[in-house]
């Protein structure tokens, strides 16, 4: 076993990878981002007072992903607790999506927003399998290391994963390319 | 090819989401900050943690020992006290022997009182008695059959032997077939009840 890494060096490759670590608790997050910030101070506490430390099984990235991971988790399930407590009795309003909110959807561009929305949409594994390999350039064996799951099942949801998009993104553009003509001639039928 | 090109597609656009993104992350140092900040303060405020958990686990303690004494009680003490006069169990055999299954069953009917034992899933006394009494009548049965062939063959011996198919062979008819006919036994007959008939 590795020895343990000074806090100092610990700080430094946090500060390396932080951009990339709060991307991942985005994702991790369903792409909120206080919550995704709010993870990511938990991670780095968790760190200062040894809860987590990084014993060289593996690479930085891979460890410091893990941690984001199993942290967003039990924040989500603390979060949905919250909720069901308090919300006990009252009625639900459901949660507009990001993509929906129009001053949001103002600031992108209708592809990047389709496909964020698209992203939504996938499974929760899915959705983490797809932002390893694109977004951080991991490879199947470092996904599966973060996920925690085999080389396998990352290879089949990787594949489910893109099959999804591709068809969620087709569906949206089809649907994109009817609102744009009702926009364009109100009369018309489709 | 296909596939490449939409691996392709897939990339720009995490691409392009990862550039948004970076935009939007927050600044390494705020956040770790504010994590050193939330660490020294609990750490400030661990004595009081400690000092709460050190409670916890005396209360955890507490409950635990007090858990013990009462499963310890439930299956030790609350048993014997509930059968204070229990009599041993060869007491239950001759009880079933001597007054017979029907009078030790008797017993606790009439005084109305439920045995301790029969919450406890266990047989009552009564039942004990009464079964100890039946086993015991079956074995003298079981001894006395096994023994009877032998002492009546001594008894009676050969001669009084009978077959046990001879029952088969007997018919109405028999009594005539066990004596030898005499001559004129009609007609003196007829005599006898022809003087009784003229007198």
């Amino acid at each position: 076993m590795a020895p343990l890494m000074e806090i100092s060096e610990v700080k430094a490759e946090l500060e390396k990878h932080h951009s990339s670590g709060f991307g991942w608790a985005l994702s991790c997050c369903g792409r909120d981002p206080s919550e995704a910030e709010e993870v990511l101070q938990l991670v780095y506490l968790k760190i200062l007072d040894g809860r987590a430390r990084y014993g060289g099984e593996s690479s930085f990235k891979t460890w410091l992903f893990a941690v984001i991971r199993k942290t967003a988790a039990s924040e989500r399930r603390k979060n949905f607790l919250r909720k069901l407590i308090l919300n006990a009795g009252a009625e639900r309003v459901p949660r507009a999506s990001r993509t929906e909110d129009p001053a949001l959807a103002l600031e992108r561009s209708e592809t990047h927003a389709r496909f964020r929305h698209a992203l939504a949409q996938l499974p929760a594994r899915q959705q983490q399998t797809l932002h390893l390999v694109f977004y951080e350039d991991l490879s199947l064996q470092e996904t599966a290391d973060t996920i925690g799951i085999s080389v396998g099942a990352v290879r089949k949801h990787y594949g489910r994963a893109k099959a999804s998009l591709r068809d969620l993104l087709l569906e949206s553009e089809g649907n994109y390319g009817i609102e744009w003509r009702r926009q364009k001639n109100p009369s018309v039928v489709l | 090819m296909g596939l490449n090109g939409e691996d392709k597609r897939i990339r720009a656009l995490f691409c392009e989401l990862k550039r948004e993104e970076e935009h939007a992350s927050p600044l390494f140092a705020k956040t770790w900050n504010i994590a050193e900040a939330e660490f020294h303060r609990s750490n400030f405020g661990r004595p009081r943690l400690q000092l709460s958990s050190n409670l916890l686990r005396f209360a955890t303690a507490i409950l635990l020992v007090s858990f013990v004494s009462l499963v310890l009680a439930a299956t030790v003490l609350l048993p014997r006290y509930l059968r204070p006069n229990r009599q041993p169990k060869h007491d239950y055999a001759k009880q079933g022997v001597a007054a017979g299954p029907l009078a030790a069953s008797e017993e606790p009917l009439r005084s109305g009182k439920v045995p301790a034992n029969r919450e406890s899933g266990k047989p009552t006394d009564r039942l004990v008695a009464i079964l100890r009494a039946v086993r015991v009548k079956k074995s003298q049965v079981a001894v006395a059959k096994r023994a009877r062939p032998v002492n009546q063959i001594k008894q009676s011996g050969l001669s009084e032997w009978q077959s046990p198919t001879a029952k088969l062979l007997r018919s109405a008819g028999d009594e005539l077939l066990r004596f030898v006919p005499q001559m004129n036994e009609s007609a003196e007959e007829m005599k006898k009840f022809l003087t009784n008939d003229l007198n």
